[in-house]
């Protein structure tokens, strides 16, 4: 059975109407121009910094044209630190799409209580990151954190797990914390798709006797496409830049094992002073993340063709 | 039934399209963003909250203005006030930061957008902030003569930048002390270890015999990258050369250096220590001993002091500090500094303050050093009033006084290294490699001699 669809009527523009596209552009015209205002300067001021030797507080600025991103890839922390740092968006971008699309799923049908639990489920995302580090800090540390204790009566463990000992695992619980953070946004992003799925589709396939993981791979996924791609750049992004469980956590440790390139260009700028090379590191961040938005897009434009 | 129609896609395909185009824009931005505020922040305003002691002007048309880490600045507000007193006219108000205070205070600096007249700044700052300009010597003021000769003359060379000018004078000095819990040592009828041989067997007994699961909580943590000084102190509690005349790293090719990495690396193997040691807080390890978890740990006066107040520690009567285990039963004395900064408009007025915070008042007393001895547990570069017989008995409320000028006479410092303008960023280098090693990813003389490595790359 291929993918079900509604016939698309061909949309008319009648003379003298404004492209729908141009009307677009032209409402966030403004909120644009602000935020290009406050951030074209920095940008462009801080790739100029890249390519130079600057330290804070030195009189003058030397000019090393490359030489900053050749340091800051050849440095044998990169590949270690670019490798964990995709690593870990990869993770929180797939729990939250999971978490979140599981969610939306649940709270789309109709069940006594579900405004409520609605309303509940925005709790985890008004947490700030701080908050979510600390808390996530608390529940798993080794001396006095609830999990060990609730493990422990529970006869699961016999000694209080140090969770925070293994760098591997940490990522684990900082991603996990992350997605956490950002399910419940993915679950409102999916829950409003959701809703506008069209039920005759659903009724449609029950008639050709699909079943519900069939309606949910032909019907509901297709039609969340643009919402999958949202949430994937939304998370992504989030996973990249993650930096206050890392600062609050593990300052990049145990040894370098969280050492991510947020948390390099962090180290690099604000505590060593070398501005040129924390700026190199966060434009080869950049480009990472225009790539992989680039590619989500790219690919999820494929699958729509196909 | 929702209402759902052709039209009404094609009107949300067009917002998504012009969505998808604007977010890569919109993303290349977001990327870019810790750099520019970074950058924004450099000319910003202070961080720092303020709280006035007094107002009132002075010859410098402004009160003084000290610079403070917000964890202990507020306990400097009875000093100021005895300042304010002394010195009216002229009055100080403290500035404090609450986090990151270097990193902070240096963006504050670089920003130019502050006024603060006298500072402080751990070990590792004081010649990159001298040679940024940020701040200036001190050797032209009125009566520093007086005040460096009434220092002990061995930290004499810490205080000097490298054209040799003094830039800074100390804050409080402390050595490394060796802690014990006393009841735990008791249920193994052991008394504190006087070789690290030693030390490691009562570990094993201890855990062995259930007193406690981790016997040893060093603070190898991230935090101010205090794995370094712990290092620094077991290396040289064995006697271990680590730096030169010349500031030359020699301690790659030390056997106390390398018995040091290989015995952390066993207590970490055999589970000695807490296996999160490395991203534990401070604060949660310093509750790791004083919550009766483990038997020994090693670090300042002023964290022994709060192992032995009740209020913080469960532990308060069973602490005691003895003297480091090892061959030398040596230590590391290591400290902080008060410094003047280069765009005070009175430096005569900021001198007064400054010699105030670091040596005598006005009526010649060691107010704040030996306020800083008895409230906070810390010592003083002056033998003057380590030998007070009031610090004495403050001393002997929270220690073995006897064993604490015994272990504070054998400490030694790492010298002129320590404010390098490099050696910040070197210290953070080192932990890393040291918390990479300990957990056995490579050879103690491998992560030695990278450790070297990184500090030559630097002469």
């Amino acid at each position: 059975m291929s993918a079900i669809s509604l016939p698309r009527p061909r949309s008319r523009r009648r003379r003298g109407e404004v492209p729908e596209s141009v009307f677009g552009y032209g409402l966030v015209a403004p909120a644009l121009l602000v935020t290009l205002a406050l951030l074209a300067y920095p940008l462009g001021y801080s790739f100029w910094v890249s390519l130079h030797d600057v330290t804070l507080g030195a009189a003058h600025w030397r000019w090393v044209g490359l030489d900053n991103y050749r340091d800051v890839l050849s440095d044998p922390l990169f590949k270690p630190a670019l490798l964990r740092t995709l690593l870990f968006a990869f993770a929180v971008t797939v729990v939250t799409l999971a978490v979140g699309l599981g969610f939306a799923l649940l709270l789309d049908d109709d069940f006594r209580g579900r405004n409520l639990l609605r309303g509940i489920l925005i709790i985890p995302w008004s947490l700030s990151q701080v908050m979510l580090a600390l808390t996530f800090g608390w529940i798993f540390n080794s001396t006095y954190g609830p999990l060990n204790g609730l493990l422990k009566q529970f006869g699961v463990i016999d000694e209080y797990v140090a969770w925070f000992a293994d760098g591997k695992v940490v990522m684990g619980i900082m991603a996990l914390g992350l997605a956490w953070n950002l399910a419940p946004l993915a679950t409102l992003l999916f829950l409003s798709a959701l809703q506008t799925v069209p039920r005759e589709l659903h009724k449609a396939a029950l008639v050709d006797g699909a079943g519900p993981l069939r309606r949910f791979a032909l019907i509901t996924l297709p039609w969340l496409r643009e919402t999958v791609l949202i949430v994937t750049i939304l998370a992504a992004l989030n996973g990249f830049l993650v930096f206050a469980p890392i600062y609050i956590l593990t300052g990049g440790g145990p040894g370098t094992d969280t050492t991510l390139l947020s948390w390099w260009g962090y180290e690099t700028g604000f505590r060593n002073l070398h501005l040129g090379e924390s700026a190199a590191i966060f434009y080869v961040m950049t480009v990472l993340v225009g790539a992989i938005a680039l590619l989500t897009t790219w690919a999820l434009g494929r699958s729509k063709d196909a | 039934m929702r209402e759902h129609d052709g039209a009404g896609r094609g009107r949300l395909q067009g917002r998504r399209e012009f969505l998808k185009r604007t977010g890569l824009g919109g993303m290349g931005l977001f990327a870019t963003g810790p750099i520019a505020a970074f950058l924004s922040a450099c000319g910003g305003d202070s961080n720092g909250a303020t709280a006035g002691t007094s107002g009132g002007a002075a010859s410098l048309g402004r009160p003084l203005r000290m610079h403070q880490d917000a964890a202990n600045g507020p306990l400097f507000a009875p000093f100021l006030r005895t300042f304010d007193k002394q010195y009216a006219p002229l009055t100080v108000e403290g500035s404090y930061v609450a986090q990151d205070y270097a990193a902070t205070t240096q963006t504050q600096l670089a920003g130019g957008s502050v006024d603060y007249d006298v500072l402080f700044a751990d070990e590792g700052f004081a010649e990159k902030w001298y040679d940024a300009g940020w701040l200036r010597g001190l050797d032209d003021l009125d009566g520093i003569d007086d005040v460096l000769a009434a220092m002990k003359p061995e930290l004499l060379p810490s205080l000097k930048a490298q054209d040799g000018r003094t830039i800074v004078l100390p804050y409080y000095r402390a050595a490394e002390l060796f802690i014990y819990n006393a009841d735990h040592l008791d249920k193994i009828g052991a008394k504190p270890p006087e070789s690290w041989d030693e030390f490691v067997e009562q570990c094993r007994e201890l855990k062995a015999r259930g007193v406690v699961s981790t016997p040893y909580s060093p603070f190898w943590t991230a935090d101010f990258d205090v794995v370094w000084s712990e290092f620094c102190a077991e290396a040289l509690s064995d006697g271990a050369q680590l730096f030169d005349d010349e500031m030359q790293p020699v301690f790659a090719d030390d056997d106390a250096a390398r018995a040091t990495l290989e015995r952390w690396q066993l207590m970490y193997r055999e589970g000695l220590v807490p296996r999160d040691v490395m991203t534990t807080a401070y604060g949660d390890l310093a509750n790791v001993f004083a919550g009766g978890k483990s038997s020994f740990t090693m670090r300042y006066g002023a964290q022994l002091k709060g192992f032995t107040d009740p209020r913080s520690s469960r532990v308060a009567r069973a602490a005691k500090n003895a003297l480091t285990p090892g061959s030398a039963r040596s230590t590391l004395d290591r400290g902080a500094f008060w410094m003047m900064t280069a765009s005070t408009p009175a430096p005569p007025e900021a001198w007064k303050l400054l010699s105030f915070l670091a040596a005598r008042d006005k009526q010649g007393a060691f107010t704040v050093p030996e306020g800083l001895v008895t409230g906070l547990g810390l010592q003083t570069p002056f033998p003057e009033v380590n030998r007070s017989p009031a610090v004495r008995r403050e001393w002997a409320r929270w220690c073995d006084v006897d064993l604490l000028l015994e272990q504070t006479e054998k400490a030694r410092d790492l010298g002129p290294v320590v404010n390098q303008a490099w050696y910040g960023e070197y210290i953070q280098k080192a932990s890393e490699i040291l918390t990479d090693a300990l957990r056995g990813s490579k050879p103690p003389a491998d992560a030695l001699g990278e450790m070297a490595d990184a500090v030559r790359a630097n002469l």
